[in-house]
């Protein structure tokens, strides 16, 4: 296990430097990152100027190594753009984000598994059917019309909750709900699948026919074996919440997290924030989808690696 | 642990005589297509969504014969009008104008032609590749499975955003470009849920049962595998459907996609979010049309995965 | 009884005070919503609509402008211009910083400088070129040269803001700002919320309202909801559609001009009655009374208002006539070559959906479009590009200096830097004007290049937006050109 765990943070390693040499190189095939920070009047000098400053004429690779050097010492440089340490802007809005996406993943799980159980001991019912629609309503809603919505409907017309801001649970209802939305949707849908796959295979029919009750098959087969699927979607929404998908929904809601920091950076192409940001993703990806492997194991232990 | 877990190993899920836990398995979707068509009568969930689907797509094939008005055909003085049930609404725009007076009806008509053409082609190109990376990997384990799951993870860490970009940026914006973009950021969830499997396949008694006896991986990946993927795959699929349809929008929305005249749901969907106050049809209809969409597939995949599953079918038949 | 009853009044007199006191702390206090975080609060360093908007409320300017625009002093007492290239100010006597520094010749100074160092590198360097420095004359006189003749040096005042030299050098400045003007700084947490107070010590009487939260919220209908929902008394950029939601709407002509550029240089736009095609082939009209909802009004064949110095108020707007549109194709002998259009989305009040309605109402004329609507960062190259520049390009401008030299220098001029329009003569008479002196002479010449310029077709001439603000009811305030919020000019009912 131990030699695992080595050998995994080894390659983890290997994937935060390959996520931020690529980032590097990518964005050096962009446009010209002074051009989006200067008014579109100003001059020609002023823009030679500039992008001495920034460092920008020097070669590609003294810019790398200055990058990577500093990089190594946890130091990503000034935001281009916010003129302030990229690193802490991206950490101070980190809880933020983990706050409205684990309680988004949090709602998602607690309502998608019990439905998509439900939808799976009786499949084709009308339960079911409801609960399918349910889903799919949800995973294929668009999220900012979701969340006008909410807004138009509680804090506008009823006055409950808040249209925007953070701060108090009751900032969090609605942000939360409409992100959780299609996580929602899409792990009731695998939970319906899984198990239901699961009911069908002999072993259960074998073990309702040792005379052990419904309930207890249920969740001590099938569900344990329809695990794996779930496990990977869930880990899998919960890293794409984490890396910015909650961008729309923070445009929304105001909400202040990493998300529209990050559009930001890539849109003004602003390296040393887009590094930082990167940075902090890629280690949130290497954690989750170890806590994955790991969970593999405990669920299936014949599962070795 | 290994006691309440007996159950599951004794039996392989897919064969249908349990007493051969390693013969050859006819493979489901060779059945006879009369077979299949039998199936699909006896199964009116999947009946309606075939019928939507095939609607769907006749409009798109179709959209220039059927469709009221050139859907790129603008009329400032006549923005915003409501649907034709609505009060103000005009029988000459079923669903209404958009915000540039264009007939809501029409562009969502024209629309279906890019956005299933994306949604499909992006759709069949990730599923194919993401679950190739997850079985080799999943299957092969070790150093193998090790060098493509962090790549999964390099990618899942690297935004999406800016790949789409810098890709546009060097190839230009299109409609193939945009598959290839979002196909790029696709197939790793597939990849995922693929390997996440076939790591406990693998470990089944069936599949060491195969490899004693001799298969060849290829066959015993194909055989044993694979048909017990289909099922969480064909779901899977379905939900990526709604998203690479909504997330065309977002990139063709910043340029990174179709250009105007044309048009998809979702960006008829992404032109109308500021007007979602006074004009709720804009934003409102394309987003039914994509949940229709998803929801037809859906019954469709229902049936697919009955059909692979002899067990799931031999109920269907018999209920 | 008479205890009971004292009891009973010193029960309802805790009762009202608890009621009311938090009421009143309340009612002088005021949420505002703005469309982002600022970058930044560096008065010094962002160009930048949000930190404007908080930081115009803490620091000043040695001018400003009044209700009606005109140039008036602030921290200045007065100032005169010396010889060509030597400005002189005399500034106020007796105001100091929120900090305690004085607000004296060498914080003013000391700013200028700041502002043009290149080390620096502020992005509002474009605002002050021309100057070279300034220097201390005694405490309250401040000396300032420019590299040749400035008219418009005054007017680059208004948007200098004056800091204190001891904090503005101490670590932190740009997350903790320290002005003279009517607001003090109280925090700030990112992408939440920046408090501000009433500065009670303020030299020009402390302002009504006491404390101002600015929020960040990015969404148009968000920002309407919350001022609906009552959370919020004030938001800025409504879009127009969506005003008879809004409990008080307030707008006001504005500086922003949306306009398509056009590739003079090469290529099929070289013929001037193609680019007067375009002109008469657009309802300019229909765009503001339709897609801006009324809120915008047709630009005037000029990017000015009445408001620029420059602004020629005898030049008029393409009437929108399709026939001549295509009468003049006719003549030149156009023949559905495609003319590339270049846009972008999402930066600019509805642009996707304007660029949509030019490129159809030029192809209803008989054009030929290719329309291209770019990513920002390619857009971007292509806005700047000097070779190859496209035939049309979609750009948005807005010239706060109030004076035509900036609007001319980076769009009409041959050598400016985002422009595709080259005209020896209109070139001629932009240079000339930058450092004639003379006032009339200078209008005049600004006028000729607004006359040419329009005749030459050098622009497809749109619409000048409105500005418009939603309030709430209790909220009372009149919306600026300029379009500053000013929190010292809002009372409550």
């Amino acid at each position: 296990m131990s030699a695992y765990l080595a050998r995994r943070l080894f390659y983890s390693i290997a994937v935060v430097v390959g996520v931020s040499v690529a980032v590097f190189l990518i964005t050096h095939q962009l446009g010209d990152p002074v051009r989006m920070l200067l008014p579109l009047e100003a001059s020609e000098e002023q823009y030679q100027a500039a992008r001495q400053q920034l460092g920008f004429n020097d070669p590609i690779l003294v810019q790398f190594a200055r990058f990577s050097v500093d990089a190594v010492r946890g130091d990503f440089g000034d935001s281009l753009w916010m003129d302030a340490p990229a690193l802490p802007l991206v950490l101070e809005r980190l809880p933020a984000t983990f706050l409205l996406a684990g309680t988004s993943i949090i709602i998602a799980l607690v309502l998608a598994v019990p439905l998509g159980i439900i939808a799976a001991l009786k499949p084709r019912s009308l339960l079911d059917h409801v609960a399918s629609l349910t889903a799919l309503l949800g995973l294929s809603i668009a999220d900012f019309w979701l969340g006008l919505m909410l807004i138009f409907i509680f804090p506008v017309s009823l006055g409950l909750f808040y249209t925007s801001g953070y701060g108090t649970w009751e900032h969090l209802v609605l942000p939360a709900v409409t992100l959780a939305a299609r996580p929602l949707g899409r792990i009731s849908q695998i939970v319906r699948s899984s198990v239901l796959d699961e009911l069908d295979k002999n072993y259960v029919t074998a073990a309702r026919a040792r005379g052990l009750s419904e309930q207890a098959t249920l969740l001590g087969h099938a569900l344990r074996n329809a695990a794996i699927p779930i496990v990977t979607l869930t880990g899998f929404e919960l890293t794409r919440l984490l890396a910015g998908f909650t961008v729309v929904v923070e445009a929304v809601f105001g909400w202040p997290g990493v998300g529209l920091l990050a559009v930001d950076a890539i849109e003004r192409q602003d390296l040393p924030l887009l590094q930082a940001d990167v940075f902090v993703v890629a280690m949130i990806v290497v954690v989750i989808n170890l806590l994955i492997d790991l969970l593999y194991g405990a669920l299936d232990p014949r599962i070795r690696y | 642990m290994e006691e309440s877990l007996a159950p599951s190993v004794i039996i392989e899920p897919h064969t249908v005589d349990t007493s051969e836990a390693v013969t050859e398995l006819r493979h489901p979707f060779l059945r006879s297509l009369k077979e299949l068509a039998l199936d699909l009568l006896h199964d009116w969930v999947a009946m309606i969504g075939l019928i939507g689907l095939v609607v769907l797509l006749v409009m798109a094939v179709t959209a220039p014969h059927i469709s009221p008005y050139d859907p790129a055909k603008q009329s400032l003085r006549d923005r915003f009008v409501p649907p034709s049930w609505m009060e103000g609404g005009s029988p000459e725009h079923f669903l209404g104008t958009d915000s540039l007076g264009r007939d809501l009806f029409s562009r969502l008509i024209f629309g279906a032609r890019v956005s299933l053409t994306i949604g499909f082609i992006t759709l069949a190109v990730t599923a194919t590749f993401g679950t190739f990376i997850g079985v080799i990997s999943g299957y092969y384990g070790g150093t193998l499975d090790e060098i493509l799951m962090r790549w999964v993870d390099i990618q899942t860490a690297f935004p999406g955003l800016l790949v789409a970009i810098t890709i546009i940026a060097m190839i230009g914006p299109s409609v193939e470009n945009l598959i290839l973009v979002l196909a790029i950021n696709g197939w790793l969830i597939f990849a995922r849920i693929a390997r996440g499997m076939t790591l406990s396949l693998r470990e089944q008694v069936f599949v060491r049962a195969a490899r004693v006896a001799g298969c060849r991986d290829r066959r015993i990946i194909i055989v044993h595998i694979l048909p017990n993927l289909i099922s969480p795959l064909l779901t899977i699929s379905v939900m990526e459907l709604a998203r690479f349809i909504l997330a065309e929008a977002a990139l063709s929305y910043l340029g990174l996609g179709i250009q105007p005249p044309d048009s998809s749901w979702g960006l008829i969907l992404a032109q109308g979010r500021d007007y979602l106050v006074n004009a709720w049809w804009v934003v409102t209809f394309p987003g039914v049309v994509i949940a229709m969409t998803v929801l037809f597939i859906n019954m469709v995949a229902g049936w697919l995965r009955s059909v692979s599953d002899p067990h799931q079918r031999f109920k269907l038949r018999n209920s | 009884m008479r205890k009971l009853a004292i009891l009973f009044s010193v029960i309802l007199a805790g009762a009202l005070l608890l009621t009311v006191s938090p009421l009143m702390a309340q009612d002088s206090s005021i949420t505002v919503a703005i469309g982002g975080d600022p970058t930044t609060l560096d008065p010094q360093a962002a160009d930048d609509g949000n930190e404007r908007a908080v930081n115009d409320n803490i620091y000043e300017t040695l001018l400003t402008r009044d209700a009606s625009m005109a140039l008036v002093p602030l921290l200045a007492e007065s100032y005169e211009q010396l010889d060509d290239t030597t400005w002189q100010f005399t500034l106020k006597s007796g105001i100091s910083f929120t900090n305690g520094e004085p607000m004296n010749a060498e914080a003013v100074a000391f700013s200028i400088n700041r502002n043009i160092d290149p080390e620096f590198n502020s992005e509002q360097l474009s605002f002050f070129e021309t100057i070279t420095g300034a220097s201390v004359v005694d405490e309250l006189t401040v000396s300032l040269t420019t590299n040749g003749p400035d008219p418009i040096l005054p007017a680059r005042m208004y948007w200098l803001k004056i800091v204190p030299p001891v904090a503005a050098q101490a670590e932190g400045f740009a997350e903790n700002p320290v002005g003279t003007g009517p607001y003090k700084f109280v925090s700030w947490a990112r992408g939440q919320q920046i408090e501000l107070e009433a500065n009670a010590e303020y030299w020009g009487g402390a302002p009504s309202i006491s404390r101002v939260v600015i929020r960040p919220i990015p969404e148009e209908s968000t920002r309407l909801a919350a001022l609906q929902a009552g959370e919020v008394d004030f938001v800025r950029d409504l879009i127009p559609e969506q005003i008879d939601q809004a409990p008080v709407v307030k707008h006001i002509p504005g500086l922003e001009f949306p306009i398509v550029r056009i590739n003079n240089k090469d290529g099929i736009l070289a013929d001037v009655r193609i680019r007067q095609a375009i002109n008469y082939a657009v309802d300019k009209e229909a765009i503001a009374e339709a897609l801006y909802a009324g809120y915008a009004v047709v630009a005037q064949g000029q990017v000015l208002n009445s408001s620029h110095f420059g602004f020629n108020p005898d030049v008029q707007a393409y009437p929108y006539d399709p026939d001549m549109a295509r009468q003049l194709l006719a003549e030149a002998g156009y023949n559905g070559e495609p003319i590339q259009f270049v846009g972008e989305a999402g930066r600019w009040l509805k642009d996707r959906e304007l660029i949509e309605v030019v490129a159809a109402m030029l192809t209803d004329a008989g054009f030929t479009v290719d329309v291209q609507i770019l990513e920002w960062s390619n857009y971007l190259d292509l806005l700047f590009a000097q070779e190859n520049q496209p035939a049309m390009i979609f750009v948005a401008h807005d010239n706060t200096l109030f004076d035509a030299d900036r609007t001319f220098s980076g769009y009409y001029s041959c050598e400016g830097r985002v422009s595709s329009y080259c005209n020896e003569e209109v070139t001629q008479l932009i240079n000339d004007g930058r450092t004639e002196t003379d006032g009339a002479v200078r209008e005049g010449m600004y006028h000729s290049v607004v006359e040419l310029s329009r005749e030459d077709g050098a622009f497809l001439f749109l619409v000048n937006l409105e500005n418009i603000y939603g309030l709430s009811e209790r909220l009372e305030w009149e919306p600026r050109q300029d379009g500053k919020i000013l929190f010292a000019q809002m009372t409550l009912k």
